[in-house]
């Protein structure tokens, strides 16, 4: 009897309070990991998407421009390609290159950095040195120098011929435009806007298709081959390009005068960031002003234009002088 | 009597100890999740950077092909130099391969004398992931 009572009795006060405070320390924790997993899960997922936006954004755009080619029977238009560069007068208030300031540089080849590495990226190959005398220029060098991000909402817009139409010896064309704008009420969207010209066709189509939605900033550069009054003459990126609009005088490095230019940069540098926050952009409102960083993600390259590299041209004005 | 007695104070704590195992077996899948996503957004963005680097070499070379020809004969990785924008990875050029040290006929990856732009990791970031990304390439 003894023996049933004891098995039987009841926890004490102090066997429940310490069993309370276990299970609220377990609960507790098992909680707080759960929500930081959780959390560090919906972070990670989101920076993969918004990079995998950006990435996809830059393939489009660079595959476009990578075949630029002027049509022998239009020769340059004011459609060719041009090229316009906005720049926005913020950032995203983190200090990219770690210079102590905050996005500080513009695009316009000034060397504000405190420390002096100059050195080209390609100063593994040991010939190869950065453009100092561009220093002051409009010239990138090795995007290494005047890279604290700057944001810019640039437009690139240019002219194709697809193929034969109905109508003998008069190619279909279209003209296909990148920007930063609305599509469906939507703001910071990166479109493609196609124009069809097909002279069978009337009235010429047009179609605007989102790239990308949640669109920070686009930003191209153009690699200049032509001279056009620099010294020394050397290639430098330009922030806007007009094929139409050359200055006078203008040919590919090293060209005799009279030899025409390179419509087409050699190059284009493309730059897309994309917001990784996890509320739309245009619910955020004027991020600059409120004081702290936008998580964004970036994807950036470099496509040449085959029709410029792939030149008589090229391989005598430029690469063997 | 016996049957409806409570559980003692051990068997509670073998419990929760059994219990807590269970928990953070199942927490213990989710930083391999993560790894998984961060290494596949890296990849991305070493694949963009490998191709930006080539790109600018096809654009920069002379007839002569000096500079890419200077990468083929390199028998190590050059100094490898961070990204401009993403400190966490590094390139460098080389004409062998990191990834495929032996050169094997069967895998054209290993082939010695290839110009090539591999990507890795910054030491200071990570150092337990060699090679990140290698892209060959041939002259202009």
């Amino acid at each position: 009897m003894r023996n049933t009572l004891r098995t039987s009795r009841a926890v004490t006060l102090t066997e429940l309070l310490v069993a309370m405070v276990i299970s609220v320390i377990f609960v507790g924790s098992v909680v707080m990991v759960f929500t930081l997993t959780l959390d560090a899960s919906d972070e990670t997922r989101r920076s993969s998407d918004a990079h995998n936006r950006a990435r996809a954004a830059a393939e489009a755009i660079t595959q476009d421009l990578k075949f630029l080619q002027v049509d022998p029977l239009l020769g340059i238009t004011a459609d060719t390609l041009v090229l316009v560069d906005q720049p926005l007068a913020y950032g995203d208030l983190v200090d990219n290159d770690r210079d102590g300031f905050l996005d500080e540089e513009t695009v316009d080849g000034a060397d504000d950095e405190p420390t002096t590495d100059w050195v080209d990226q390609h100063q593994v190959v040991n010939f190869r040195t950065e453009r100092s005398a561009y220093v002051g220029f409009p010239d990138l060098g090795d995007l290494g120098v005047d890279d604290d991000t700057v944001f810019s909402r640039d437009q690139v817009a240019f002219l194709r011929t697809l193929g034969p139409s109905a109508i003998p010896g008069v190619p279909i064309r279209e003209r296909v435009a990148y920007r930063i704008d609305t599509f469906d009420g939507e703001d910071n969207v990166l479109v493609r806007e196609v124009t069809t010209f097909d002279p069978s066709v009337s009235p010429d189509v047009t179609v605007l298709e989102p790239v990308v939605f949640d669109v920070v900033s686009l930003d191209i550069l153009a690699w200049n081959s032509n001279t056009d009054g620099f010294v020394p003459v050397q290639p430098y990126w330009l922030t806007a390009w007009d094929s139409s609009a050359f200055p006078f005088g203008t040919r590919p490095l090293n060209a005799p005068l009279g030899v025409p230019p390179f419509a087409y940069p050699t190059s284009f540098f493309v730059r897309v960031v994309v917001s990784a926050e996890k509320v739309p952009l245009a619910e955020i409102g004027p991020w600059f002003l409120q004081n702290r960083p936008l998580k964004t993600e970036t994807a950036q390259t470099v496509v040449n234009v085959e029709s410029v590299l792939g030149s008589a041209e090229y391989a005598v004005y430029v690469r063997d002088p | 009597m016996r049957a409806r007695r409570g559980f003692t104070f051990t068997e509670v704590l073998v419990a929760l100890l059994v219990f807590l195992i269970g928990i953070v077996g199942v927490w213990a899948v989710f930083p391999a999740a993560l790894k998984s996503v961060r290494e596949s957004s890296a990849k991305g963005r070493a694949i963009l950077l490998a191709q930006q680097k080539v790109e600018e070499m096809r654009r920069d070379a002379n007839l002569a092909n000096s500079l890419i020809n200077e990468i083929s004969a390199l028998p190590a990785p050059s100094t490898a130099l961070p990204m401009p924008t993403d400190d966490s990875l590094t390139y460098s050029f080389s004409g062998e391969s990191l990834q495929f040290p032996v050169p094997d006929a069967s895998e054209p990856a290993s082939t010695p004398g290839v110009p090539r732009v591999i990507v890795r990791y910054a030491p200071d970031f990570r150092d337990t992931e060699p090679v990140l990304y290698e892209l060959r390439f041939l002259g202009p």
